[in-house]
């Protein structure tokens, strides 16, 4: 394996190790404040990865204006996500009721899509680009690099800074955290329930739809994005079972080693992060990062 | 009105309704349906009997197990690979095959089920997803043991005590057969010690734990009934099929196997028969609406959730129990009324 080729897979898988990682941390948050296994998280992607073909290539409109609008919709959809899903399972006396609603939402809204935009991948424009319309790479000594792949980077490292910053430093993210961890205790001494739970989602599922968004370009736009969430899961097992800095973690670690299976092993990338997700299971049960609060009895 | 007040005996009544019923239908069914019809009808009636391995895993003990269809597939490439020539064996003896595969799973099911069972909740859904994506990479790619995305054609037809099955019509009692079988069995566990540990660990672990219940070698024991029994499916699908392709073990088979198995009811032998028909048979008699039946059916599978998440057999469990009520409140008044 020479230089070059090495720089490139670490970057690319980098960068789909940051998407993985949205989707983790949202799987994580939803989990952790409502009890909920989002088996719809995947179709996130798919969804961000549509609503932003819809403003950037139907619409037409510039970056500028794309971007804003798109983030709008990802918190107005997270939101129509919870009312719909969450709100009427929530006192639900069967744990697999909502995990099987959230399936029923998947192939709702993959259908959807299909419906809508047509069973075809359609092809979204890269956030730089050169002159005609292909990215654009940045090339230092001799290695050149999708400015797709840095951009997604980029984005991934600082929502990831700004969700650490939200439950580590801010009084909301306590807030959300406390409602997480015991919702009688906390709605005892004034934390609103549902307003935290709301939040929670608008982040977690605007996260998965952000993923979309950088990874659409690469990927092309398609229902297809949604079996993404399946590594999404691995990595969140590989992290530790419910903390966010191990999803990062496994995240990274699964896009890595996905990024440099592809060099040999092209057929069995999925296998070979499967695998890894069971040898850890085998060395390490309980996760790369523990978990400060223990399970409830 | 005794029939109500004693659970022992309406308990019988149904069941005897239920096995008239089924005797009907499997009199009835052979005469009134053939060909293409019948063949949908007989796989429905498959992913009953691996339904009810879920109803095991899930509705006993409330571990949602993705593993099924791994095992299907294992089941279904071994069974394959013995009575095919993909392999360069010949005439190998039907029913061994279907054993072997059986045990052979079983015991796959059983090391997974020791490594997988130590996690909880949640996270050993995610492992098992892991499992059934790990098998479907290699059946889709691993040529020499799977055929690669070919697949493996040509197996040949079950024989059963000099019987070959070989039409639609000989399949659907086979199938019914089978059925009927492992139904029973899950009646049957669900009485047994084993069944009550089960049902224990799954309201309260650790009353389970205080109680003396192995929890792990339980669960573990119940991951391994669920693979034998999805061995089996994937072993009968083999020889009915007579070609074993990947595309039939991925997640989104999964998937639709817990929406079965919800659809149906959770708790209900009868019920997770019925899910399986209703996700199998609909798609092909309303072609019409092809289109858009993914899309009303994930519609229909989230209002039930949110308005009968025990399915359909709950829905009828708990109107029979209503009227039951009502029946024997009509009967106290009854009899306030003859003494003043």
């Amino acid at each position: 394996m020479n230089f070059n080729l090495f720089v490139s897979l670490l970057v690319n898988g980098l960068a789909m190790g940051m998407v993985y990682a949205l989707l983790a941390m949202g799987l994580i948050m939803l989990f952790r404040s409502a009890g909920v296994m989002n088996f719809a998280q995947g179709m996130m992607l798919a969804v961000g990865a549509y609503i932003s073909y819809a403003t950037q290539v139907q619409a037409d409109l510039p970056l500028y204006a794309a971007i804003p609008l798109c983030l709008a919709s990802y918190v107005v959809f997270g939101l129509i996500f919870m009312a719909c899903i969450y709100l009427p399972l929530k006192d639900t006396k069967f744990p697999a009721a909502i995990v099987v609603a959230t399936m029923g939402t998947s192939s709702i809204l993959s259908e959807a899509c299909t419906l809508i935009w047509g069973g075809e991948a359609l092809s979204v424009p890269y956030l730089v680009t050169n002159g005609e319309g292909k990215s654009a790479y940045l090339t230092i000594g001799g290695v050149s690099i999708q400015w797709q792949y840095i951009l997604t980077t980029i984005v991934g490292v600082v929502l990831i800074f700004l969700v650490y910053v939200l439950f580590d430093k801010l009084y909301v993210g306590k807030m959300m955290e406390a409602a997480a961890q015991d919702k009688y205790t906390a709605s005892l001494i004034g934390i609103p329930k549902l307003v935290t739970i709301a939040i929670t989602y608008a982040i977690a599922i605007s996260l998965g739809c952000i993923g979309g968004f950088m990874v659409s370009p690469v990927t092309y736009c398609s229902v297809s994005l949604s079996s993404l969430q399946l590594r999404a899961f691995a990595s969140v097992v590989i992290g530790g079972t419910r903390s966010i800095k191990g999803a990062v973690i496994g995240a990274l670690l699964v896009g890595l080693v996905e990024a440099f299976a592809t060099v040999n092993l092209s057929n069995y990338k999925d296998a070979v992060v499967f695998i890894l997700l069971i040898v850890f299971l085998l060395v390490k049960p309980d996760g790369l990062v523990r978990s400060k609060i223990g399970d409830k009895a | 009105m005794k029939l109500i007040q004693k659970p022992l005996r309406r308990f019988r009544v149904s069941t005897l309704l239920l096995f008239a019923l089924v005797l009907l239908c499997a009199v009835l069914v052979p005469q009134l349906f053939s060909g293409y019809t019948l063949k949908v009808i007989n796989l429905s009636l498959l992913y009953g009997i691996m339904v009810l391995s879920t109803v095991i895993v899930l509705g006993m003990g409330g571990q949602m197990s993705m593993a099924n269809v791994a095992m299907f597939g294992l089941g279904a490439y071994v069974t394959a690979n013995l009575c095919s020539s993909h392999m360069g064996i010949k005439n190998f003896n039907t029913l061994l095959a279907l054993v072997i595969s059986v045990v052979g799973v079983g015991l796959v099911s059983f090391l997974l089920g020791l490594l997988l069972e130590r996690l909880d909740g949640t996270f050993f859904t995610f492992a098992t997803i892991g499992v059934v994506q790990v098998c479907a990479a290699f059946f889709s790619q691993y040529r020499p043991l799977f055929g690669g995305p070919d697949g493996i054609s040509g197996v040949a037809k079950l024989e059963l005590f000099g019987f070959k099955v070989e039409d639609y019509k000989s399949w659907f009692y086979v199938l019914v057969f089978f059925l009927l079988v492992v139904g029973a069995f899950t009646a049957r566990l669900k009485k047994t010690k084993f069944g009550r540990s089960l049902f224990c660990i799954r309201d309260n672990k650790t009353a389970a734990v205080t109680l003396g219940v192995n929890v792990f070698m339980t669960r573990v024991y119940a991951f391994t009934i669920q693979g034998i029994i999805c061995g089996l499916c994937g072993a009968l699908y083999a020889f009915m099929n007579g070609y074993v392709g990947s595309t039939m073990f991925t997640f989104t088979k999964a998937t639709d196997m817990m929406m079965m198995t919800m659809i149906g009811g959770l708790n209900s032998i009868a019920g997770s028969v019925f899910g399986s028909f209703v996700v199998t048979v609909l798609p092909e008699t309303l072609r019409s609406l092809q289109s858009y039946l993914r899309l009303i059916f994930g519609v229909i599978v989230v209002l039930l959730m949110i308005f009968m998440p025990t399915g359909l057999a709950g829905l009828a469990s708990s109107t029979a129990e209503k009227a039951g009520r009502r029946l024997r409140k009509a009967k106290e008044k009854k009899s306030e009324a003859r003494q003043p």
